[in-house]
Order: C-alpha cells, then sequence, then structure tokens
C-alpha cells in the first residue's frame, strides 16, 4: 500500500471539523448558561470537574483552555501585555497573563472578555501550584469564593493517606457547592460523568495507539488540539462520542495508508506543554525533514496514572469519588523525576522513539525544573538522544524558532549517525 | 557540630521536631551562595528558576555529602517541590547519598480537623523515620526544651528589629547575623543573637534618622545583598520593620504554649506570619501587612522581588495598589543575584524613590 499525506491543511479532517464545532458550541454554552443564571465555576484543568456534574445548571469553564486556545489563534499577546501593564511580570506564566489580561481591569466596549463570571474559583495545585495564585488574583476582582484543592506531590505511587487527604477535600468541595446553589449532590449523576470520562479515555488511548504505526498515524500537533474537548467538557456525552469516532476516523486512515507524514524518518518524544503559537509551523517544517514528534508527554498522560502509561481503568464497583482522587495525579505536573522517568521510558518502549525533544518552558517550573536530569536519565540509561530547546508554551515573544530548529536539527543528525 | 547536621529547606522546616531527637537543622536560604558562580546547579537547574533554588542546589552539591547527613523538605512552591530529587541525582553523580525525607504540608484547608490529622501523621512518620536512621529516640520533654530554644532564638531575633529600627544597628548587619543564625546550633545562635542585643542596644538613638529620613518596611523573600542594603539606608531609610520570608516572616510565630509536635506544627502553620507559600494565610496578607505598616510608623513599603519567584510576584501588583489606596508610598526592586553588579542603577532608583517621598 502506498502512503499518502493526509488531507491539505487548508482541508479539515472530519475530526477536526468537529472539534470546531465542539469549542464553538461550548463557548456558546458557556455565555448563555451564564445569561439563564445557571452557577459558573472557574476550574483548574485537573480540577476533578465530574463532581460538579452531580448537580444541575452547573456550568465548568477553563481558564486555562481559554488562555491556550488564545494563544492557538493568536490572539494572546495583547491579552499577555495587558496584564503587564497591570504590573505583573512577563517572568509569570503566559497563561495566567492571557487570563489575567483577558479578565482583570477595564475594557473598550468592542472588547468581548474572556469567559462569563465565576460564582466559584476552583483551583488545584496538582498541575500547579502557582495556579492557586494565578485564581487568587480571580477572587480579588470578583470577590467570589476560592476553593483550593490541595494534592500531595507525588515522589512514589499514591499514598492511601494522600488519596484519603484528597477525598476529603472532594468532600468538603461538595458541601460548598451544596451550600452555593441549594442543591443536594447526586453521587449517580456523577458516577455517569465519570464512567463517560473513563470510556472517553478509552477511545482516546486507542487513538495514541496509533503512533505506534509505522509510519505514525498521528502527530502529537493533533493530540495536542483534540484534548480540549477533555479539558471543556469532561464527563459530557459529546467527549466520549467524538473520541470514539476520532479512533474510528484514525484506524480508518491508517488502513488506508493515510499518514501524517508519510516519508517519516525520526520519530520523535515531545516533553512539556504544547507550543499553543508553533502547531502549523513546527509540525511543517519537522514534516519537511522527515521527522514527526509521534507523542508527547503532555497528551500521553490523559487516562493514566502517575508514572503511567497504559489507561487507568474505573471499576465501576468503586465509589465515583474515590476513582476521581486516585487519578488526580494523571497529569505530568504532579509527580517528580522517578515516575517521570518511568512515564517517559515506557513511551520510548512502546511507541518507538528515535529522539527527544525536551521543551524547556519558561512558563510552567513544574514541567521543566527537572528536564536536565531528565535528558541525562534518557540519554545514559535509555540511550536516546535528546535535544533541549527554549520554549514558552503560550507567549511568543520567548521562542526563537531558528534556534530551535537548529537543536532539533542536530538531534537528527545524532539519529542518522547511530543508524 | 557533634549532632549530625540535616539541611532543610524550604522557609519554615519544623526544625524543634529535629533538634529535639539530637540532630543539628540547618535551613538552607543560602544568602552567602547568591553571589557565586554556581557551576554545580547549571547541570541541573536552569537559569529561570529563582535564585533561592539555584544557589540552594548549588550549596548542597558542593559541600552537602561532606557536610550533612540528610536533607529534609516540604512543599512550598512548583520550583521547590521538584528539587529533593534534583539534589539526590546530583548526589549520586557524585557518588555520594544521604538521607533524605519529605513531607507534605497542607498549603490549605489546615483549618480543618481532616487536614490537621493528615499533617499529625506527617511529623509521626518523619519522626519514626528520623529515629529509626539516626538510633535516636523522641521525647516530649526534648522537644519541649527545644521549642523553648527556637523561641527565645526568634525572641531575640524581633528585639534585634526594633534595634535597627531605632538606629542601634544597620539592617545589613541584623541581616547577616539572623542568616548565619540559621547555620550553627540553635544554643549557640541564642549565644551570638544575645551577644549583639548586648553590643547593639544601647547603641540606639532616641530619635533615629534626621530630618530628611524615611521609615520603611522591607517586603520580600530575602532581604537586598549588604551592599544593596547600605545603598537603601545611605539614601536616607530607616528599616522599622521588614516582611521578608528568611527574616520576620521566619521568627514572628512560635506557639504559645507547649503542645504535643503534630498539634505544635499545626498551630506552627495555621496561624503563621502570612507568606505567600502559605495559601490559607494569603487572605490576611494585606491585613497583617498593613498592621506592620502602621504598627511601625512606616511612610514606605519597599518590595523586593524575587526574580522567577512567581508566588511573591502575583501579590506583588495587588499589595501595591492596596497600599497606595492607603496613602502608602511603594517601590518594586527586583534582585536577582547580580544585584552587585547593577548596584548603581539600584542606588538611582532608591534615591529617586526617597526624593518622591520628600518631595510628594
Amino acid at each position: 500500500m502506498h502512503a499518502s499525506s493526509r488531507t491539505p491543511a487548508t482541508q479539515k479532517s472530519p475530526s477536526a471539523r468537529r472539534l470546531t464545532s465542539l469549542i464553538v458550541s461550548n463557548t456558546a454554552r458557556l455565555h448563555d448558561a451564564r445569561k439563564r443564571g445557571d452557577f459558573v465555576i472557574w476550574a483548574a484543568i485537573c480540577a476533578p470537574v465530574e463532581i460538579f456534574k452531580g448537580f444541575e445548571h452547573v456550568i465548568v469553564a477553563i481558564p486555562e483552555n481559554f488562555s491556550a486556545m488564545s494563544a492557538g489563534k493568536g490572539v494572546a499577546l495583547p491579552l499577555a501585555q495587558r496584564a503587564e501593564s497591570l504590573g505583573y511580570s512577563m517572568d509569570l506564566c503566559s497563561y495566567a497573563r492571557i487570563g489575567i489580561g483577558a479578565e482583570i481591569g477595564t475594557r473598550d466596549a468592542l472588547d468581548p472578555g474572556g469567559l462569563p463570571k465565576p460564582d466559584l474559583l476552583v483551583s488545584d495545585t496538582n498541575n500547579c501550584s502557582l495556579l492557586v495564585k494565578w485564581f487568587e488574583v480571580y477572587r480579588q476582582e470578583f470577590s467570589v469564593p476560592h476553593f483550593i484543592l490541595d494534592v500531595p506531590f507525588c515522589y512514589d505511587v499514591q499514598q492511601p493517606k494522600d488519596l484519603e487527604y484528597i477525598l476529603h477535600q472532594f468532600k468538603a468541595l461538595i458541601t460548598v457547592v451544596e451550600q452555593m446553589t441549594g442543591q443536594t449532590f447526586d453521587i449517580e449523576k456523577c458516577r455517569a460523568a465519570v464512567e463517560c470520562t473513563d470510556h472517553a479515555n478509552k477511545y482516546w488511548k486507542e487513538y495514541l495507539g496509533f503512533a505506534t504505526n509505522r509510519p505514525s498515524g498521528i502527530t502529537a500537533f493533533d493530540t495536542f488540539a483534540q484534548m480540549a474537548p477533555f479539558v471543556m467538557l469532561r464527563g459530557e456525552p459529546e467527549v466520549l462520542e467524538h473520541y470514539k469516532l476520532l479512533a474510528e476516523e484514525t484506524r480508518e486512515n491508517v488502513s488506508a495508508g493515510v499518514f501524517p507524514v508519510p516519508r517519516e524518518k525520526y520519530r520523535l518524544l515531545w516533553d512539556n506543554i504544547a507550543p499553543w503559537h508553533q502547531l502549523r509551523a513546527m509540525r511543517e517544517r519537522l514534516a519537511a525533514l522527515g521527522a514527526n514528534i509521534v507523542h508527547a508527554t503532555y497528551t500521553s498522560c490523559i487516562g493514566t496514572v502517575e508514572g503511567g502509561f497504559f489507561h487507568h481503568p474505573y471499576d465501576v464497583r468503586t465509589d465515583p469519588l474515590v476513582h476521581l482522587a486516585r487519578i488526580q495525579n494523571f497529569s505530568v505536573c504532579p509527580y517528580g523525576l522517578s515516575l517521570r522517568f518511568e512515564a517517559m521510558a515506557a513511551i520510548i518502549k512502546n511507541v518507538g522513539i528515535d529522539g527527544v525533544i525536551l521543551a524547556s518552558n519558561r512558563s510552567c517550573k513544574v514541567y521543566s525544573i527537572m528536564q536536565m536530569d531528565l535528558q541525562r536519565m534518557i540519554t545514559e540509561n535509555l540511550g536516546i538522544p535528546c535535544a533541549m530547546i527554549d520554549m514558552d508554551h503560550a507567549d511568543i515573544r520567548k521562542y526563537d524558532e531558528e534556534s530551535a530548529f537548529l537543536r532539533i536539527e542536530s538531534l537528527l543528525d545524532v539519529i542518522d549517525q547511530r543508524r | 557540630m557533634d549532632r549530625p547536621c540535616i539541611a532543610c529547606f524550604p522557609l519554615y522546616p519544623p526544625v524543634e521536631l529535629f533538634h529535639a531527637l539530637g540532630l543539628t537543622p540547618v535551613v538552607l536560604w543560602s544568602v552567602e551562595e547568591r553571589a557565586r558562580p554556581m557551576h554545580a546547579t547549571d547541570k541541573h537547574v536552569q537559569n529561570f528558576a529563582c535564585l533561592l533554588s539555584r544557589a540552594l542546589v548549588n550549596a548542597f552539591l558542593q559541600e552537602g555529602a561532606g557536610r550533612y547527613a540528610g536533607v529534609f523538605s516540604y512543599n512550598a512552591c512548583d520550583t521547590l517541590r521538584n528539587l529533593p530529587e534534583i539534589i539526590d541525582a546530583g548526589m549520586q553523580k557524585r557518588g555520594a547519598r544521604c538521607f533524605s525525607s519529605r513531607i507534605h504540608v497542607p498549603a490549605s484547608h489546615l483549618d480543618k480537623p481532616f487536614a490537621q490529622a493528615y499533617l499529625n501523621r506527617e511529623i509521626s512518620q518523619l519522626v519514626a523515620r528520623l529515629e529509626e536512621t539516626f538510633s535516636v529516640s523522641f521525647s516530649h520533654e526534648l522537644f519541649k526544651k527545644s521549642v523553648d530554644l527556637y523561641r527565645e532564638a526568634r525572641s531575640i531575633i524581633m528585639q534585634l528589629g526594633k534595634v535597627v529600627a531605632s538606629g542601634g544597628m544597620r539592617f545589613e548587619t541584623y541581616s547577616e547575623l539572623v542568616h548565619e543564625s540559621y547555620l550553627v546550633p540553635v544554643e549557640q545562635s541564642v549565644h551570638r543573637l544575645k551577644a549583639a542585643i548586648d553590643k547593639y542596644a544601647p547603641l540606639c538613638e532616641r530619635k533615629p534618622g534626621n530630618g530628611t529620613s524615611h521609615r520603611a518596611i522591607l517586603s520580600g523573600i530575602l532581604p537586598p545583598s549588604g551592599p544593596a542594603c547600605r545603598i537603601i539606608e545611605e539614601a536616607g531609610f530607616i528599616i522599622v520593620g521588614n516582611d521578608i520570608a528568611s527574616m520576620h516572616r521566619s521568627v514572628q510565630h512560635t506557639p504559645a504554649r507547649y503542645m504535643d509536635a503534630g498539634s505544635y506544627y499545626v498551630d506552627f502553620y495555621l496561624h503563621h506570619f502570612p507568606c505567600p507559600t502559605l495559601f490559607l494565610s494569603a487572605s490576611r496578607r494585606m491585613e497583617t501587612l498593613t498592621a506592620l505598616v502602621e504598627e511601625n510608623k512606616a511612610d514606605c513599603v519597599i518590595f523586593i522581588g524575587e526574580k522567577f519567584c512567581e508566588y511573591e510576584y502575583f501579590e506583588i501588583p495587588y499589595l501595591m495598589d492596596q497600599m497606595r489606596a492607603k496613602g502608602i508610598k511603594t517601590m518594586l526592586l527586583e534582585i536577582s543575584g547580580d544585584e552587585n553588579a547593577t548596584l548603581a542603577s539600584i542606588k538611582g532608583r532608591v534615591e529617586a524613590f526617597h526624593e518622591l517621598l520628600r518631595n510628594p
């Protein structure tokens, strides 16, 4: 079978069209719900949003997602600059600066602003604890309660004492929402949402699994974009449906010999948050070199637990809150160097990786401060070459394409020399 | 030091506990490391981590294996929580290993019984681990004595702050004394601090400064370098108080009464002087800082921004706005370890700020 390139960049695949539709309808849904008087929660990306499905007329907006999408659309810079003009240092996380710039201070009449105003803020220390400080800025601005989920950082597999501590906090959070909305939490609705997320994760993992094909059936750039429904709408049936169709579409493409980088010579792993302002440019320039970033730690971790690679399934006999507490460490950020190495080693082995790009991200210290040791461990223990590039996930001013590609091309040379 | 030395970071570790177990805890603020080349750190930590963390890793990797029997840390921020494993990796690379222990201090909810129970358990497990590793035994009596010793040290540091405010001592000297006290056994520290009181208290003037002096509060994670402190004082500022993490924030609160170790640390962290790293204290920070200004009759607050410290930098714009609304003048000075190379610009900014206060 002759391998061919995927649909041209100008022509969207069915899954990309569905994704756009989901994003657009979710934005409208959030603002409509606010107008109807629904209860609006601004939550951190890793907060257990399935809990909120146990209530009626409670909607969830994710400020980090808003910032990432703004960066992806190329509209983030003026928002970040607005935050800087309010005194927020350029050294602060660009997601936070974009989010603050969108929501704080005065704006002109034509500026649509960001998210519908919140009734409650729920931050979470498990993806990063600076997010708590970012949400504190919102608390000061909107004078609404701020609930902080404190998830102990994992240097090893989650301990029962930590699970119990997280569970207590979930119960405290439920009490807060009950008091603020006047409703009683419905655990069966929460269970249904957890099951929905779990099934969606299963399809997500199936989709990511097409990276093992040679050439890969996916690029990490697609996974960055396609993670949006998981982030925005976790627990909703549309997410399950979307990932099911995404896995099917990718399977069909692979069967038909349609690959994103048909002349794939180099299979790379990306370590850090997506370079939102570079998705197309980096993908196309790499493809021209025969290189494909086939997997990313940022999206591979969805559906797993700390240090894992495979799907961590929900056992329906388990209390959904216990399951949610158990998977609080799914994202890469809440766990340490040894677990990060374990997870990356599993990807390298299972997906067949030739080289690793460690994106040293000035806006995400929790993801980046350990990469120098990770690089050494991967090179010395697994014999896989690595390149570290400077990056900021959402602030284009802190990225230099030529410097980055100088290092990436050197990495490709090293891979060639080892063959 | 005869007793095994435990290097502790960050900020506010449970030093009394280590001391009660016959160990010598030292708190690695690494002030003295900041101006030195960081070759050891450069192999492990990027240059966009804060200087405190980079200096800390450098200090440990340079002299850790020989000097410390162990390292202890607790969660404080995104950078610092990565350091225990980085230090361990660096030590391994040098063929050295040492005891390492960590606890999680609840960052929120410590006012709730479940979080208090969690911290109690963390403390108990730490005690058990130290007892086993160092063949020592915990006793409530020894813990009480250790608490009393640290209370005394903290109290003298507070008194010395008043001596600085009264013109008896330079802030630079005060800062050196305080930071040295974290690196020696507490008994020695108490002795040195008492000697400093004896030496400097008699030098206090009745009315410090002159007609052009302004009374300032310094706020930040660490104080400015010695030369930068000198510039601030020579420009005509009297440092009448501070909201520095390694100084006033560290010593202001010791639980008033003796209790078991777990309950002691619940009180210690729950009622700690506000700090951006202790989330529960966030709502008290503005009120406490304002009280510090009022109690010390300060004219202004000088924020010492620790470059790349996200926690501080998220709060500074709000604090400055609120201070301005209360008519309190503020200035932000950023320090990044190379301030000795930029003393001229610091001098210019400090003098301009002083001029602004003179001619509002």
